[in-house]
């Protein structure tokens, strides 16, 4: 037991807030003792560099055994897993560390390890829990969602059986869209049941996808739906804002001097994500004042007025002000960038960091796409370009099939940014409809215009429709190819 | 806007799922609606092939439309989908 001035006390010295940590749970003033909750902060803060931020969004890893959190961390930091995402996840590291090397292993070798990169939490499940899941044996879109759900049902938001009563539904066989992980980790058969007798269904479908089914009642819909608020706003109520957000925060924010003077900065996005005292706070701030042109809808839904101050005071906005824009401020933390800014590809590669990479892309993505090989051979070497960047994770699968392709086919030497941006599939049905009619692949050292031409293009100009031959020619032909050799 | 299983393919093959959940409908609907505005026919070729860009909040990715506009001249229609790479001018700063 600590009271809440000793606590206060204790967590100043570490630069975290007590308020912030009590508010989100209050736990830890029954459960935590002194010179534990001192020993972990002290691990924390100082030893791991832990951000004071993700400390504060996770208390309860302060009242559990420094020891148990010592021992996973240990393990963790000899696993190729990114640490960051553990920084972010705390809690994970409260989890006895034998069940922890134990989910570890059974995710790595059964889901691989991107699926520990991409849901850090999965490693707090106990490894029988993910296998009471797989049993369930229901039809997934991806694997990983088997990993969600065993997240959502160990941390008590989802039971079991009601998984079971879902996936033996009528609903479930008649609507079977409507059922993500997303649904069967968090909604109840009752509720969605009765969405979709509702006349509230039957007139405005659109509404109802399966993030509302997953998070909103019926009641909260209805409320919404019959409001003087709907009637005069309908363009701010999508799926989203019926799925986040309730009528009374819509009306508050709505009824709101904020929102009469500044119509054009609430969206349904910030409806559905932000609350009217973060909104107000930010726009009685200076950096609002001072800065107007940096606050869109989009950083009034997703920031803090917290980061966005700790950015506008950072040296790295004072000497690179151009690559902060409202949508860097939105999406990317000070960490982030500053991530960015020190690492060797920035100081490499200036020119490719835009605000866009800074806002949409990971550092790791980034070192992944930098540390291919092809960069240095001089066939590839001007086609690194800042889209690449932006997009890194995707790209680091796509672009080693891409130019697979093009050796394949021979076109290696001549590749431009176009071929970089279309998909496998579509360059590959290009190739093979060129070759079958003779047509070169290669005019003048240069790749065939096609490759360059947007689809619709290519239909209106050419009557080329890249659909058909997407079924004429299917990718995973090639696929089957390149087991038998190279195609020459 | 329609995606059929096609499109699906391209979109999936081009970009990761957690992006492709990022999709903000109603923000699209603009994009989309401004492009068709201004004679994009293929808006959903560049969607499929920059969905990135499609996320930008709508304001934001129509300034940089608009700059793309400004520098490709008269015929930026004929020209971006001649070259789809000219698209890399929206990423400029």
């Amino acid at each position: 037991m600590i009271g809440e001035f000793t606590l206060d006390s204790l967590c100043k010295r570490y630069g975290i807030n007590s308020e912030k940590i009590v508010n989100k749970n209050n736990n830890i003033l029954d459960y935590g003792e002194y010179n534990e909750i001192d020993r972990t902060l002290y691990y924390l803060v100082n030893e791991l560099k832990v951000d004071s931020f993700n400390i504060e969004k996770c208390p309860s890893i302060l009242y559990r055994s420094v020891s148990n959190i010592q021992e996973n961390v240990d393990f963790l930091k000899k696993q190729d897993i990114s640490f960051s995402n553990i920084e972010s996840c705390l809690h994970v590291l409260s989890t006895d560390p034998d069940s922890l090397m134990e989910t570890y292993k059974y995710v790595a070798d059964n889901y691989g390890l991107k699926a520990i990169n991409i849901n850090t939490s999965i490693l707090s499940v106990p490894k029988e829990m993910i296998e009471q899941i797989e049993n369930l044996n229901f039809n997934q879109n991806n694997k990983t969602d088997i990993l969600a759900i065993a997240v959502s049902v160990s941390w008590g938001y989802q039971k079991i059986e009601e998984i079971q009563k879902i996936l033996g539904s009528e609903e479930y066989r008649d609507y079977p869209e409507l059922f993500t992980s997303e649904t069967l980790a968090h909604a109840k058969l009752e509720d969605i049941r009765e969405i979709l007798t509702s006349d509230e269904y039957e007139s405005h479908p659109e509404l109802f996808t399966s993030t509302t089914l997953a998070h909103a009642t019926l009641e909260d819909i209805r409320e919404i739906l019959t409001s003087d608020e709907y009637e005069s706003h309908p363009e701010l109520f999508t799926s989203t804002t019926l799925a986040h957000s309730t009528l009374k925060d819509i009306r508050e924010i709505l009824e709101s001097e904020e929102y009469k003077s500044h119509p054009e900065l609430f969206t349904s996005q910030t409806l559905a994500h932000a609350k009217l005292e973060d909104i107000r706070e930010i726009l009685e701030s200076e950096e609002y004042k001072s800065h107007p042109e940096l606050f869109t809808s989009e950083t009034l839904a997703k920031a803090k007025l917290e980061d966005i101050r700790e950015i506008l005071e950072s040296e790295e906005y004072k000497s690179h002000p151009e690559l902060f824009t409202s949508t860097t401020l939105a999406h990317a933390t000070l960490e982030d960038i500053r991530e960015i800014l020190e690492s060797e590809e920035y100081k490499s590669h200036p020119e490719l960091f835009t605000s866009t990479v800074l806002a949409k892309a990971k550092l790791e993505d980034i070192r992944k796409i930098f540390a291919l090989d092809y960069w240095s051979d001089d066939r590839f070497k001007n086609l690194l370009t800042s889209s690449i960047v932006t997009n890194s994770k995707s790209m680091i699968k796509k672009i080693p099939i891409l130019i697979e392709m093009a050796e394949t086919y021979d076109i290696d030497n001549f590749l431009n940014t176009s071929f970089f941006l279309k998909s496998p599939s579509q360059n590959y049905a290009l190739i093979r409809y060129l070759e079958d009619n003779n047509i070169p692949l290669v005019i003048e050292e240069k790749l065939n215009p096609v490759f360059s031409n947007l689809p619709g293009v290519l239909r209106k100009k050419y009557d080329i429709d890249l659909k058909k031959l997407m079924e004429l020619y299917p990718y995973k032909e090639s696929l089957e190819e390149k087991k038998g050799g190279k195609k020459k | 806007m329609v995606l059929d299983e096609l499109d699906l393919k391209v979109l999936e093959e081009n970009f990761d799922q957690e992006l492709i959940n990022q999709i903000n409908y109603d923000n699209l609907f603009k994009i989309f609606t401004y492009l068709e505005e201004n004679g994009i026919y293929y808006a959903k070729d560049l969607f499929l092939s920059s969905l990135d860009l499609f996320l930008l909040p709508s304001s934001e990715f129509v300034a940089r439309f608009e700059r793309l506009k400004n520098k490709l001249g008269n015929d930026f229609v004929d020209k971006l989908g001649d070259d789809c790479s000219l698209i890399e001018i929206m990423y400029e700063e």
